[in-house]
């Protein structure tokens, strides 16, 4: 009785000897194991009411006709066939998911870039890296009310810009174009999260023993070889973690779309997520879109692992090289 | 000692906040009676007795009228009790001319008004 | 490196920081003037800049309210990670069955973002009849599991022989998590503070799922509902802005060094 050999839950065997000579609880064992059942049950019973069990009931629900007033009735690959084959927005905006998703090295190249000019000791660099990373805890609603005016036609700052430099001629409504409304969506989400990655990838150039450099300098290398040879192998975790992020920024990017366009015009900037949320609950077809959450939530994982396997081959060959 | 945790910067910059509400409503408390109080002149610069002046409020959309009254012999006006922020002011009189109307911002609702340069009434 | 060498550094950073921080200054700038769309160019800097839009929004939405719900959500949501996460990060340095699967469960569910639960998660929480509430509106942020590991990596850190010791001297093991392990563990504590609050504080898509009384919406609701509700308010929209930028700003800027520390060892462990 003195050591239980399975994770039950300690409260209930609690309940189960209220008496007796050697109780559960009396043993020093038994009051270890009862106090760190109870330490990790809020967490747990919070992932499992808000991850573990909504990921089974999407799964469960795509299988189903289902509405909020009427029973649940088993309908197969229905709405993967309607996804997939019969709703044309679909398809549009999974390319638009995926244009999002791996969007992200132009952010960690710029952030790569403006990470090595701070690492170096210049006068003012925690300043400047305030300034870079200030847009990352900023809400993004803000945000995105900011960049709807930055894109107006008529008094946007950016098409001020371009007509003065002579590029354009009259003022473009970024966002309620077709061909630019995606790609200026994304320039604002890579606006707020760039200074995120610029401060992943400085952690990560800050680990790299200087010694290294200093070797490769007595050995004759230049910056550059020196940068393709030693910074950019080491800093692979950075990137690929800076790469994860910037994959789940397309979800987070609700926010922003939400605000800037509301997906529009047309589908142009729908994002799943976007898509997901007006499916389910302005057009209350949560069947359907917990469909296209499962397909959503594949789409995340598979790039991912397409991405760890990247990093963990091309480190692993780099190490060789060395 | 003991008070060491009120130098926290936290506390300074969030207590300054509350401390810095706290004297705007103190002050906004004793200035909110909604008085605004004005005087109205004529073309020459003479106070103009039984001047028609309309108080209307302006929110985001749209302007509505809030109050009337007339200007006394020595030309002066007064309104009590409004509770607007962002007014209007017009004056006028049949045969002397009027003025207005113009904005006037305030920093609170009620927040008492009294306009020291007269309203001069122009034209006809 | 030579001083001569810096100022192309400096001119590439500036340049940097100036497309980071004009549009804040902008935002600044029609708050205090308003839009004039008749003057081309824009004037760069603000001419005869006044409060009043200020006082408009002030008076035009109950933005004491908005305030209010969003800092009791990010209390709740500040307290109860601190407490839920350091009770589970301090199980997980401790050995009993069955830590390998919890460990491998909290991994797992990382791989989850919450955004693709929401269908559910709102399901769940119409059953529990949590819509419309503070409690429902944190309740899916209270504990975080990048969190939790960073307090288990700093509960690691604190020598056994000192966990031992107060065991000996009979203290319960429940105060010697809260009374000894976490007073020395500031760091990890401010780390969690930081981040539960920005999660909170920005919090949108959930709040706007769960939330359909305006009573109850927080500053990110109140702000998307402003812009669409009011037009042709440039100025009154972006005083809105400013304001509700301001306290994240502020605590950003007060609390930066812990905030980014926090980001990098959450990001590296996560």
């Amino acid at each position: 009785m003195a050591a239980p050999t399975t994770s039950t839950p300690a409260p209930e065997r609690r309940r189960r000897s209220p008496s007796g000579k050697v109780s559960f609880l009396a043993s020093q064992r038994g009051r270890d194991l009862t106090l760190i059942w109870l330490f990790l049950l809020p967490s747990l019973a919070i992932f499992a009411l808000y991850r573990i069990i909504p990921m089974a009931w999407n799964v469960v629900l795509s299988f189903q006709f289902w509405s909020p007033y009427k029973p649940a009735e088993f309908a197969g690959l229905y709405h993967y066939e309607e996804m997939l084959f019969y709703d044309d927005a679909f398809w549009q905006i999974l390319w638009n998911t995926i244009l999002f998703m791996i969007s992200a090295p132009v952010g960690i190249a710029l952030a790569l870039g403006v990470a090595l000019l701070v690492n170096t000791q210049i006068r003012g660099r925690n300043v400047y890296r305030t300034i870079v990373f200030m847009s990352y805890p900023v809400m993004t609603v803000a945000v995105g009310i900011i960049w709807q005016w930055l894109y107006n036609e008529k008094v946007g700052l950016i098409n001020f810009l371009l007509i003065s430099a002579g590029i354009i001629d009259r003022g473009i409504p970024f966002l309620q174009n077709f061909d630019f409304a995606l790609p200026a969506v994304i320039i604002a989400s890579i606006w707020q999260v760039i200074g995120f990655y610029m401060i992943i990838l400085l952690t990560g150039l800050q680990s790299i023993p200087p010694n290294l450099y200093e070797a490769a300098a007595i050995d004759g290398a230049s910056p550059a070889q020196s940068f393709r040879r030693i910074t950019l192998p080491l800093l692979r975790p950075s990137i690929f973690l800076c790469f994860v992020v910037g994959i789940i920024n397309s979800f987070t990017a609700f926010d922003l779309i939400f605000v800037m366009t509301g997906g529009g015009p047309g589908h142009a900037t729908d994002l799943l997520i976007t898509y997901i949320y007006s499916t389910a609950f302005t057009l209350s077809k949560f069947d359907y879109a917990a469909a296209m959450t499962v397909a959503n939530f594949l789409l995340f994982v598979l790039l991912a692992f397409i991405a760890n396997r990247l990093a963990g081959g091309e480190a692993g060959a780099v190490r060789r090289e060395a | 000692m003991r008070w060491s945790w009120l130098a926290n910067r936290f506390v300074v910059t969030f207590g300054g906040a509350l401390v810095l509400a706290g004297l705007w409503n103190l002050y906004i408390a004793f200035n909110d009676d909604g008085r605004i109080t004005g005087r109205v002149v004529g073309p020459d610069g003479q106070p103009v007795e039984g001047a028609a002046v309309v108080l209307s409020e302006r929110t985001l959309l749209v302007a509505q009228p809030k109050g009337n009254t007339e200007t006394g012999p020595d030309g002066s006006f007064r309104f009590d009790g409004h509770r607007l922020h962002r007014i209007y002011i017009e004056a006028r009189k049949p045969d002397v001319g009027r003025y207005g109307p113009r904005e006037f911002r305030l920093y609170f609702k009620g927040e008492n008004l009294d306009l020291e340069e007269p309203l001069r009434l122009a034209g006809s | 490196m030579t001083r001569t060498r810096h100022w192309p550094i400096h001119l590439a950073l500036g340049l940097v920081s100036a497309i980071m921080l004009l549009p804040f200054y902008w935002v600044l700038k029609t708050s205090l003037t308003g839009e004039n769309i008749f003057v081309y160019p824009p004037a760069l800097l603000p001419t005869d800049p006044h409060p009043f839009f200020y006082v408009d929004v002030w008076y035009a939405i109950p933005f004491f309210r908005y305030l209010v719900n969003s800092v009791v959500v990010s209390a709740l949501v500040v307290v109860a990670n601190v407490f839920l996460n350091a009770m589970a990060g301090y199980a997980l340095t401790r050995d009993f069955p069955g830590k390998a699967a919890t460990i491998m469960l909290f991994l797992s569910c990382m791989m989850i973002p919450f955004q693709v639960t929401i269908i559910p998660a709102y399901l769940i929480t119409a059953q529990m009849g949590l819509l419309n509430s503070y409690f429902g509106m944190a309740l899916p942020l209270m504990s975080t599991i990048v969190c939790i590991f960073i307090f288990k990596a700093s509960f690691e850190a604190i020598p056994k022989s000192l966990i031992e010791a107060a065991r000996i001297d009979g203290v319960p093991d429940w105060m010697i998590v809260f009374r000894i392990v976490m007073p020395l563990t500031k760091p990890a504590i401010a780390t969690n503070v930081i981040l539960a609050f920005i999660w909170s504080w920005n919090s949108f898509l959930w709040p706007l799922v769960i939330v359909r009384d305006v009573e109850m919406q927080t500053l990110p609701l109140g702000l998307s509902r402003f812009l669409s509700v009011v037009e042709d308010t440039t100025g009154a929209l972006y005083a809105f802005c400013v304001m509700v930028l301001v306290p994240g700003l502020v605590i950003f800027l007060l609390a930066q060094k812990e905030f980014i520390t926090g980001l990098t060892s959450g990001a590296t462990k996560g």
